[in-house]
């Protein structure tokens, strides 16, 4: 509901409230008044909605009294005198908590507080108000066998009286009755009984008939009917009671119904929320499924472009050293003169190369002792023409470099090596080692004629060997200084 | 020489050559099997019938074909002959030229030849057959490190302490006494010359000042 909504809700089901107390639901009325509590309760703290509120319990606490369940109503009504600020609201009020309080025989607490009232209705010059709490003072004092309490009462019904107020005079007559009963004064009580019960005839309104004609019963000679009254009386609280009782249970079924469709709902809920986990669940499932075939494809594609890759690097190579190489002794063959020697050497030569080819692309065990294999190399490539120093390559733990790692430091260098072998001319190679954390640091340098570096083919080839397993490399050189490369795994 | 051999490599004009040179060594007995399996069986046999063969010469590399094979490289025959027939001596002639490959076949598998098939490759063979015959090692020169016990041209921390201080100025009496002052051993005079004279050969350096030269040149110093 928005806000006008629960406003004017409120304002019904205060309404509904008071009509069902008139017609004797009282359980009813409880509820509705409830229920309005309840809305109150959601909306912004102004004025208006807190005389709403005590309003509410304003009448909740007359409920009670119906009831005979004074405390509460008591309490209902003290609820109600926190919320208001206008003196009128809060002198009814007060009023209310101190006619319950005499109703529950607290009648010095009842008395105070009327004596108070009476004060308050003199500031505010008051008549109304005056003559109530005077009227109620003398009713006190008589109930405390005080007889200045008549004086009280008099006071109260000549201003009365002068207001003219037929059902306020009919109050009069009726406590002066009560007065004069509790003071044992049965003559003067039924006088005035009586006295009430002609005023109350004037305006012929039912309820106070019923009001005077209980007292007056009461007062009769006759026990019979002064039985009867009292029969009355005791039928009434015992009606009251039982429909309190079937009230209650009236109220717990509907508590038990609320309660049952409310773990329906929670079950509905927790349905609903199985259900978005569960398709929550799906959808990772099917996401992550769909990111581990894009990856797989993505490999595999990767793998195949290497593949191809590195097929055409092989066949570029067949044909750029081995084909153009074999072309040339064919050339030479034809022109008579040459030498079987020469032949020979030439194709040694050729099958030299083949071998580096295929030696390039064979694998390597890299399993046994690393350093050892890569001393291998180091020997393969050292001759009369070059030598290969080595610095501290024992210091390095080559158990921390994961196998596909080692292979391409073992290609790299290969790599290297052959550069250094076809082109170089270099008589010395220095490859130092260094252990740095996790990391190894390997350094490359000859003193070779050294080139203009263009990093193509197979210094391409290292460059992207060592990016793939997020390395470094970088390489130095200048015609003339030798040919240099630092490389950091 | 031996008596009865047997070769075991793919590729007939291959097979032809050995052959050629068995014959100049007059070899009487020569069985040519183009399948490891084959030289197996053929070997087992020999041996159960107490006529065993006396040299094995193979291939290590086989092409595969549709015949599978229990034993599909000259690796693996090797490995179970010499599991089950030590004495058979075995030479591999072979296009491979690793030197880890060598060294595993001779140390491991009790090879007693590897011979790289080159230019010079039958030359070489004859050689080895020569030498396995008086129970010799034989290998050919691509793959001889595999043995050598010559140690790799490494240098240390020592060589390059010395060639800083000599690229500083000092002599070699001044080295000395500067590494017993800082506590460092060796010291001697002698062992500095040792070591300078190791490190110009290293270095393809004519003298020491050539050498100071070549390795800053190099950036160890």
């Amino acid at each position: 509901m928005n806000k006008p909504d629960t406003l004017k809700a409120v304002f019904c089901l205060r309404q509904l409230a008071k009509v069902q107390k008139k017609l004797g639901a009282l359980y009813d009325s409880e509820k509705s008044a409830v229920e309005a509590l309840n809305l109150l309760e959601h909306l912004p703290e102004n004025d208006d909605n807190k005389y709403s509120k005590a309003a509410v319990y304003n009448h909740l606490g007359r409920l009670y009294r119906e009831k005979q369940n004074f405390e509460k109503a008591i309490a209902y009504h003290k609820k109600a005198l926190t919320l208001v600020d206008n003196i009128k609201y809060e002198i009814a009020l007060r009023n209310n908590i101190a006619y319950a309080e005499l109703k529950r025989n607290n009648i010095s607490v009842a008395k105070e507080a009327f004596a108070k009232l009476y004060q308050d209705g003199l500031v505010l010059n008051d008549s109304i108000v005056t003559a109530r709490a005077l009227d109620n003072l003398g009713l006190a004092k008589g109930k405390l066998q005080d007889t200045s309490g008549v004086s009280d009462l008099q006071k109260a019904l000549d201003m009365r009286l002068s207001l003219g107020i037929n059902s306020h005079i009919v109050g009069s007559y009726h406590d002066f009755s009560e007065y004069y009963k509790d003071q044992g004064n049965l003559e003067k009580a039924k006088r005035y009984a009586e006295k009430a019960y002609s005023q109350a005839k004037k305006s012929n309104n039912p309820s106070e008939l019923l009001h005077v004609l209980r007292i007056l019963i009461s007062l009769n000679d006759d026990e019979a009917v002064r039985t009867y009254g009292a029969m009355v009386d005791s039928m009434k609280t015992v009606n009251l009671s039982v429909d309190e009782k079937y009230a209650s249970k009236k109220y717990d079924l509907e508590k038990e119904k609320a309660l049952a469709y409310e773990r329906l709902l929670e079950l509905e809920k927790e349905k609903s929320l199985k259900f978005f986990y569960a398709s929550l669940a799906l959808v990772l499932l099917s996401l992550s499924v769909f990111v581990v075939v894009v990856q797989r494809h993505r490999h595999h594609k990767k793998q195949q472009l290497e593949v191809y890759h590195t097929e055409l690097r092989i066949s570029k190579k067949v044909h750029d050293e081995v084909a153009n190489d074999v072309y040339h002794i064919m050339n030479k063959l034809q022109h008579e003169g040459v030498g079987r020697e020469a032949i020979l050497d030439h194709l040694e030569a050729v099958y030299d190369k083949t071998r580096d080819i295929s030696r390039e692309h064979q694998e390597i065990n890299v399993v046994e002792n690393f350093q050892e294999i890569l001393l291998d190399l180091i020997r393969y490539y050292e001759n009369n023409q070059v030598n290969i120093i080595t610095k501290d390559i024992s210091k390095v733990d080559w158990n921390l470099l994961e196998s596909h790692k080692k292979v391409a430091v073992y290609r790299v260098l290969q790599e290297l090596f052959t550069n250094m072998k076809k082109h170089s001319q270099a008589t010395l190679v220095v490859l130092s080692f260094k252990q740095n954390g996790a990391k190894i640091h390997i350094n490359y340098k000859d003193n070779g004629i050294g080139c203009e570096l263009k990093i193509q083919n197979g210094l391409q080839n290292t460059e992207n060997r060592i990016k793939s397993i997020k390395g470094s490399i970088i390489f130095k050189s200048e015609i003339n200084k030798g040919f240099q490369a630092s490389i950091i795994v | 020489m031996f008596k009865k051999v047997i070769v075991a490599d793919d590729l007939i004009s291959i097979n032809l050559g050995i052959h050629n040179v068995l014959k100049t060594l007059k070899i009487g007995e020569v069985v040519s099997v183009q399948y490891c399996d084959d030289a197996y069986l053929k070997i087992k046999k020999s041996y159960q019938e107490q006529d065993p063969f006396d040299l094995l010469i193979t291939d290590l590399s086989f092409k595969k074909d549709h015949r599978d094979q229990n034993y599909p490289s000259g690796e693996a025959l090797v490995e179970a002959l010499h599991q089950e027939f030590p004495d058979l001596k075995i030479i591999v002639y072979t296009i491979e030229d690793r030197i880890q490959r060598a060294r595993k076949l001779v140390r491991q598998y009790g090879v007693k030849a590897y011979v790289c098939k080159g230019r010079k490759g039958l030359e070489e063979l004859t050689e080895a057959l020569n030498l396995v015959y008086k129970d010799q090692l034989y290998l050919s020169e691509q793959v001889a490190p595999a043995l050598s016990k010559k140690s790799s041209l490494e240098v240390d921390d020592f060589d390059i302490l010395i060639m800083k201080y000599l690229s500083d100025g000092l002599t070699q009496d001044q080295i000395s006494q500067q590494l017993k002052d800082d506590n460092i051993t060796p010291n001697s005079l002698s062992t500095i010359e040792k070591r300078l004279n190791k490190l110009r050969i290293q270095f393809k350096a004519n003298n020491v000042i050539h050498l100071v030269a070549i390795v800053k040149d190099l950036g160890l110093i």
